[in-house]
């Protein structure tokens, strides 16, 4: 009966509005949003993605950095100067936001226009960059979503191990490295760098940096047996050959949204500040006699001119004279009127590979090749080369070194040895550690990483006598995959690999282990 | 001449007048009411064809001058109208019907139109408009609350233009709005709270993020009516209210039906009220500790973790010193008038009221006009046009907001000197970092702006055509038109917005709804079986456009406007947001000797909002009454006076958000600007989701009424919902999908008893009790999730309202212990701390009552009125968020044992947990000392407060009405009464916060939404109004 009556009302209702109906269709078409395009050129996909390259970075910077021990907390007890991790929080998941969503679909959508339309130089574009995601990705976090990635039938995701995800990176770069090479097609400069923000479309510049990335992705697996420093140094060979083909993302810095994240108006570091071991590597304690030039522009000085820094996991001393300003040089709350300082400016650029990580790396992999001539070279050009950085972006009233500093402290032998047997691990990498202070936080972390935080190597690094109570007295060896990301739908996952134990963040990567 | 001419006149003029006078004749008399012969006073008599009138005065006497065989039509609010022709008689004694005892009882709600009540077959409850006038809420909806069974009323705080949420029969959407629809005269209205979302710099994928949501409050556009204009709510409960209005009435409807103008002598009304808040619930602060960490003193730090103060310290009262007595006053006049033809009716009313918080208020005008007129016996016209303008000065909230800061605040400072001496922000902690420096909330609420102006324009107008005797033809047409401009500003001093030199958020939003629906009836009765059959068509079309803005760097400091800041800092955003929808239903019911009742609907909506091979759906509607006290057995039965038994069964679809199949891509703020994907994917093959309700239920009415009963009992589900924001694995390459998928269901129990426990001469007391119980249990996710939650909830710590299949919809999910199989809690070794499950979110509460009552009487005796009404919850969790972030940051009184040491119970988590002999915990700490233990170990499980019960006292008026005696003499006034009313005087809970009714969002905030989450809002405050009312 019931049946019978609800068709018979259908038909009833139906039949009354069928004359209407077509029009209906018409007067309710409009759906489409029209507030945003639903298709736009290619190229202008490229200048969200490559600020979030920068913006992922020093986000979760806030907490690599305090693992690397760049900064520390002014306060007692925080969780990161710990070695902890936030509990069902997205804190330190940033760069597996970047890598999936900010870059993710948006990368592809950009491929694949660029493909159509024959712009093979922003497709390499786009190769090299999905390929420097992954790696950042699985530095930080190891095992990973990669060949389940954004397909859209799925919900849940397996993960590739970290192994497979670095083969995918030196595929992906090296393709990348072929289409940058071609010139024809729509292959244009003018094109690309409407969008592009870090080389203004110059290929050659983004061979460099696909080269850069392999002589990291090689670099990075010193404790492997496959570990060729040959191939490291061929790389790096390719990479950089001067400060000019840093990749530098660009910020306006005009209002918050375009601003540096380091930057006062972006209050990021109001509770940074720098550590005693950064000061150590820079006042002469570490390297005898030899004051470190830079110390003026990267660091800052308390009232009464000294250097001090900060010990992670302790109160900040608040006497007027010797406490450790912000980064920005100042004490107190940024106001729209701090200027900031070096890299923590508004609208200063932030680097995302440099010459000088280049050299360190060349120095490092000569160095354990045994070829201690090459290694001593590349490690004072790296040196050299972080110096020229630096004064390239300090701005006043901060003095830049002058040649004569410089060329006095490079020689020092504390820091440049007088041959090159004297040369140790230790300055090639406390020195690279210099050179990356305030940007490079992932690859500083996975040098330390791969040297398991040896004192011997970092010298003066030291650690709070109260890590946090899940790490069960143990150190951090990687951070946690996004929490809404993962822990919400691939619990599954996560649970092979130890995701759902509390010292899941203790647990060491593949690429460090021997 | 002229005095010649004039002089004639007037004799002319007195002829007319006394012959006139000669055929009329005076009538007197006295009206009583059928339930107790109580005399009614007040009430409206017309003589039929003139405009001439009068109304019984105290005692329900009258006089009036009529000529014989005049028809006299006398009515009264909650009697039937009835018509008595003049005799021969000059005495004239009126038995008005009481509308209770009335079996014929009319409730409006069919587009507009009144049904027999007992034609039926699922529950309606009517509210009338005085009983919630009478409370002298500002938001009629606050008014709801207890006085409808099923019905849950969750205000967002106590703050004035706070916004309000309705619920009926539970949550039936787990991300979309579960409130129901407003429809007043037959048309929707807009209900809606702002999203933040839709702000420049709180969209989301911004630095912000629509964040505002939490620590800002819109008021509801319902918000907007005039409770003085609303003459009767009438509530249906279910989807069945779709059936006539659509799917937006998914969740059922609150059907309003305004004050139309009584022909007869003209009326004019004034009433006033003033009224009196104070806030006398607060969360409980220590005030033994200083600040500091770890039990070492330093006043650089903001949390309270310091040794005890010295002897001697100066201890403040910030709380106490920062709420002021808030106040309201209120003026309403009306006036109202009009004949056989026309009738009209104009009121007016200006409200302002100043909060508890400083600096609050809300300030609404009101200006109502609806006449009716009757071009002929066949077609009436009524038309209404209302007006409002209301202007709210607001406080943030939540994190940051000026409870929370007061919470925090050391005792041992004076909070309330916020400015230097200079006139700057006055600091508490001179460290600059951001987890510690806070706004003081004396300077927050002084120096930030946050306001919002609203006009608002609802326009309805109908038709009504009656060609032939057995047709009807009823059109409807009715524009909602509504901006509201509102401002944000933080001071460039605030710590919010320190760093960007002040930042300012303006926005305009346009709401422009059309909305037009047009029927026909036909009725038709062959013997003893009636039939009627209605077929119309609705088409709705909603426009809202925001348009917002946002600057930095303040030129000057102090003036409030974008144009007062950094042109080069201005970012702007547009969104339109378009919906239309067209249906087309058709009624039919059947009625065999008015005792079976049978009635089907259709309806088939065409949506904007889905795809096209989707958006056009047909849903029905079939409901039985049974009168069984008409069956020859009963019928004259003294007893049981009228009895009816009813079943529906109703289905209804629900359409997507709009722009759902293909969000577009998105402009970003990042430098170099370009586009990206938003956070949401595409879900281009979206359909309806359907959702099935059945009903049973009776009604009973014993003694003429005197004890009435009404039961009913529902079950419903709904399957493929669609469900917005729902989170992704980022490996899909999108943050949120719009879903169809998951399952639900609702069921629940409503009683409504209402007696009269006493009636005699002077004396009436009547009662009503309200009972409503519901259980909703979420039977699957779509793709199998573990669980969803709507991210806005998540305010505080690891708390939100997660959901998962098997659990009720109400569940509260967070942080709990990590414990070992045989169930005790884990501890680290190391530390002797218990250790947290933090990979998952597990099931630490429900939000969902045992039952809810609401108990309400009305006395009368003689000239005076007493009505009260009780808020009755048993059970149901609540999240104490407010105490969570006072032992977090050592303000709570349950960290003053902070010196005691303790050994945490609970078994080592040594690997041998689970074996059969397990570690015992033995490891000593004492907090005072390891602030670890309250810091970073708390478990969020043990700041869930269960079973919370309460008795509030929602409403008390007493009111008396001033003789006729006395009136007579001051010869301007017809009427006057005064009353005392009482707002929330008290409220008797084992809760131990301040207020367990209470939002952690706004209304505007979709699913089961942040009720049961107390974090960072006032409690109600209570009140004392008085005021008069006069007619003349």
């Amino acid at each position: 009966m019931r049946l019978t009556m609800k068709k018979l009302l259908k038909y009833i209702t139906l039949g009354l509005g069928f004359a209407m109906m077509v029009s209906c269709q018409d007067f309710v078409d409009i759906n489409t949003n029209p507030n945003f395009p639903q298709v736009v050129e290619p190229v202008v996909l490229v200048p969200p993605m490559q600020a979030q390259m920068a913006l992922a970075v020093q986000f979760d910077g806030r907490f690599l950095g305090k693992y690397v021990q760049n900064f520390a907390h002014s306060t007692a007890q925080n969780t990161w100067d710990r070695y902890g991790y936030d509990p069902g929080s997205d804190n330190g998941g940033q760069i597996w936001r970047m890598a999936y969503w900010d870059l993710g679909k948006n990368l592809s959508l950009m491929m694949e226009g660029a493909e159509k339309e024959s712009r093979w130089d922003l497709l390499g574009l786009g190769k090299v960059m999905r390929a420097w995601s992954w790696q950042m990705t699985t530095d930080m976090h190891g095992e990973m979503i990669l060949t389940q990635a954004f397909d859209q039938t799925r919900k849940t995701f397996d993960y590739d191990s970290q192994e497979a995800v670095y083969a995918e990176v030196v595929k992906l770069a090296n393709e990348g490295i072929g289409l940058l090479a071609k010139t024809d097609g729509a292959v244009s400069q003018a094109y690309m760098t409407r969008g592009d923000k870090i080389y203004a479309g110059d290929r050659a510049k983004w061979t460099k940096f696909a080269y850069g990335l392999l002589a990291r992705n090689a670099n990075n697996l010193i404790n492997k047996a496959s570990y060729n420093p040959d191939k490291v140094i061929e790389y790096a060979d390719k990479a950089m050959a001067s400060i000019n083909d840093d990749a530098m993302v660009a910020f306006d810095g005009t209002v918050s949204t375009n601003s540096n994240f380091w930057g006062p108006s972006r209050a990021n570091m109001n509770a940074f500040r720098q550590t005693k071991f950064i000061v150590g590597l820079m006042d002469s304690t570490v390297f005898k006699g030899a004051r470190d030039p830079r110390i003026s522009s990267i660091l800052v000085p308390s009232t009464d001119g000294v250097y001090r820094g900060h010990t992670a996991n302790t109160a900040e001393v608040t006497a007027a004279a010797t406490r450790i300003p912000t980064p920005w040089g100042i004490v107190g709350a940024p106001t729209a009127a701090t200027p900031g300082k070096y890299l923590f400016r508004n609208a200063a650029p932030f680097p995302l590979m440099t010459y000088a990580e280049m050299q360190f790396i060349k120095a490092e992999a000569a160095f354990i090749k045994g070829d201690k001539e090459m290694a001593l070279a590349a490690y004072k050009n790296g040196i050299s080369a972080s110096i020229d950085m630096v004064n390239k972006y300090t701005i006043d009233p901060t003095p830049k070194i002058d040649a004569a500093a410089k060329a006095a402290f490079l020689g020092k032998t504390s820091v440049v040895p007088a041959n090159a047997g004297e040369l140790t691990l230790s300055h090639i990498m406390t020195q690279k550690y210099i050179a990356l202070f305030g940007f490079g936080f992932l690859e500083t972390w996975n040098d330390m990483r791969k040297y398991h935080y040896d004192a011997n190597i970092y010298k003066g690094l030291t650690f709070t006598s109260s890590l946090y109570p899940d790490n069960s007295g143990k150190l951090a060896y990687r951070i946690r995959p996004r929490y809404n990301s993962e822990y919400v739908w691939n619990l599954e996952t996560l649970k092979k690999y130890g995701g759902d134990k509390p010292e899941f963040h203790t647990t060491e990567l593949w690429f460090s282990q021997k | 001449m002229k005095k010649t001419l004039l002089f004639g006149l007037l004799m002319l003029f007195m002829f007319v007048t006394q012959h006139a006078l000669a055929q009329e004749k005076l009538i007197t008399g006295n009206v009583t009411s059928s339930d107790d012969g109580s005399t009614l006073p007040g009430v409206s008599i017309t003589v039929n064809g003139t405009n001439q009138g009068t109304i019984t005065d105290a005692n329900g006497q009258f006089k009036i001058n009529v000529k014989p065989g005049s028809v006299l039509t006398f009515s009264f609010v909650g009697y039937t109208p009835q018509n008595v022709t003049v005799g021969n008689s000059s005495v004239l004694n009126v038995v008005l019907i009481s509308s209770i005892s009335d079996l014929k009882e009319i409730v409006v709600v069919a587009l507009g139109t009144e049904v027999e009540k007992r034609s039926l077959g699922h529950a309606v409850q009517e509210v009338k408009g005085k009983d919630l006038a009478d409370t002298q809420r500002e938001n009629f909806a606050n008014a709801l609350q207890g006085r409808v069974a099923g019905l849950t009323v969750t205000g967002t705080s106590g703050a004035p233009g706070s916004s309000t949420s309705i619920m009926l029969r539970g949550v039936n959407s787990l991300s979309g709005s579960n409130q129901p629809l407003y429809i007043i005269d037959g048309l929707p209205v807009d209900n809606k709270t702002f999203n933040t979302g839709y702000l420049s710099s709180d969209r989301p994928g911004t630095v912000t993020g629509s964040v505002f949501n939490r620590t800002n409050d819109y008021t509801n556009r319902g918000a907007d009516i005039n409770p003085e204009d609303i003459e009767s709510i009438t509530v249906l409960k279910g989807p069945e209210a779709a059936a006539l209005y659509g799917i937006d009435a998914a969740s059922g409807a609150i059907i309003i039906t305004t004050k139309k103008g009584q022909k007869g002598r003209g009326k004019v009304t004034y009433s006033n009220t003033f009224r009196f808040d104070e806030l006398y619930r607060f969360p409980e602060i220590q005030t033994k500790y200083a600040q500091g960490a770890n039990g070492v003193t330093d006043l650089n730090v903001r949390r309270q973790f310091g040794a005890a103060y010295p002897e001697g310290t100066k201890i403040y009262d910030n709380i106490g010193n920062f709420f002021q007595t808030g106040s309201k006053q209120n003026h309403s006049l009306s006036i109202e008038g009009g004949n056989d033809m026309t009738t009209y009716r104009l009121a007016t009313a200006y409200l302002t009221q100043t909060g508890v918080v400083p600096t609050t208020k809300y300030d609404r005008m009101n200006i109502t006009l609806s006449g009716t007129t009757k071009f002929s016996e066949k077609f009436i016209s009524e038309a209404s046009m209302a007006y409002t303008n209301s202007n709210n000065i607001k406080a943030a909230r939540g994190t940051g907001g000026y409870l929370l800061g007061l919470l925090a605040w050391p005792s041992s400072d004076d909070a309330s000197v916020y400015l230097t001496p200079a006139g700057t922000r006055r600091r508490l902690v001179s460290d600059a970092s951001s987890d510690l420096d806070v706004d003081n909330p004396f300077y927050d609420v002084n120096k930030n702006k946050n306001t919002d102006k609203n006009n608002r324009v609802i326009t309805n107008l109908a038709f009504k055509y009656n060609p032939l005797s057995w047709l009807n033809l009823t059109a409807r047409v009715g524009l909602d038109v509504s901006s509201t401009q509102g401002v944000l500003k933080y001071h460039p001093e605030s710590q919010r917005a320190q760093s960007v030199g002040g930042s300012i958020d303006t926005y305009v939003d346009n709401t422009r709804n059309f909305n037009f629906q047009y029927f026909a009836t036909g009725k038709k009765s062959f013997g003893k079986l009636h039939s009627s059959l209605m077929l119309g068509s609705a088409i709705y079309d909603n426009n809202y456009t925001v348009a917002s803005v946002r600057g930095e760097k303040f030129i000057d400091y102090e003036f409030t406007s974008i144009n007062n800041t950094d042109l080069t800092t201005h970012r702007a955003l547009n969104n339109l947001v378009r919906k239309r929808l067209v249906g087309f239903f058709g009624n039919a019911t059947l009625n065999y000797d008015d005792m079976v009742y049978l009635t089907f609907t259709g309806r088939n909506d065409i949506t904007s909002t889905l795809p096209k091979a989707n958006n056009s759906f047909f849903y029905p509607s079939a409901q039985f009454s049974f009168i069984f006290s008409e069956l020859p057995a009963l019928k004259n039965s003294s007893v049981i006076t009228f009895g009816k038994l009813r079943a529906s069964i109703a289905q209804v679809g629900k359409d997507a958000p709009a722009y759902s199949l293909y969000p577009g891509l998105e402009n970003k703020t990042t430098t170099g600007g370009g586009y990206g994907y938003g956070f949401t994917g595409p879900s281009p093959d979206l359909k309806p989701e359907l959702t099935t309700s059945k009903e049973i239920g009776t009604e009973l009415k014993f003694y003429r009424g005197r004890l009435g009963l009404d039961v009913a009992y529902y079950h419903s589900t709904s399957k493929d919902q669609i469900v917005k924001d729902l989170r992704l694995s980022y490996g899909t390459g999108f943050i949120l999908q719009v879903f169809n998928g998951g399952t639900l269901e609702n069921k629940g129990l409503e009683i409504q008893l209402s007696g009269t426990p006493v009636k005699r001469d002077n004396l009436t007391w009547n009662m009503l009790v309200n009972f409503t119980k519901t259980n909703s249990k979420l039977l699957s996710l779509p793709q199998d999730l573990p669980e969803y939650y709507v991210s806005d909830t998540w305010v505080y710590q690891n708390v939100r309202n997660g959901v998962k299949p098997g659990f009720p919809l109400t569940t509260l999910t967070g942080t709990a212990y990590s414990r070992n199989n045989a169930g005790d809690i884990l501890i680290n070794p190391t530390t002797g701390l218990p250790i947290r499950n933090t990979a998952v979110f597990a099931n630490i509460g429900d939000r969902n009552p045992d039952f809810m009552l609401g108990f309400s009487n009305n006395i009368t005796y003689k000239d005076f009125n007493l009505s009260f009404l009780f808020d009755i919850r048993k059970g149901g969790d609540v999240f104490n968020g407010n105490e969570l972030y006072m032992y977090n940051n050592g303000m709570s009184i349950n960290t003053l044992d902070r010196e005691t040491p303790r050994v945490i119970k609970g078994v080592l988590r040594d690997g041998k947990e689970n074996t059969e002999t397990p570690t015992p915990n033995t490891k000593e700490i004492i907090p005072n000392t390891l602030n670890d233990y309250y810091r970073t170990t708390f478990i969020e499980e043990d700041f869930i407060e269960k079973n919370i019960n309460w008795i509030r006292l929602k409403d008390i008026t007493l009111s008396y009405r001033i003789p006729n005696s006395i009136m007579a003499k001051t010869k301007v006034f017809q009427t006057a009464s005064v009353f005392f009313t009482g707002t929330d005087l008290f409220l008797l809970t084992n809760y131990t916060g301040a207020d367990p009714s209470v939002n952690g969002v706004t209304a505007g905030v979709g699913g089961s939404g942040g009720s049961g989450i107390d974090y960072g809002v006032i409690s109600t405050p209570r009140g004392l109004s008085f005021g008069v009312k006069v007619g003349l």
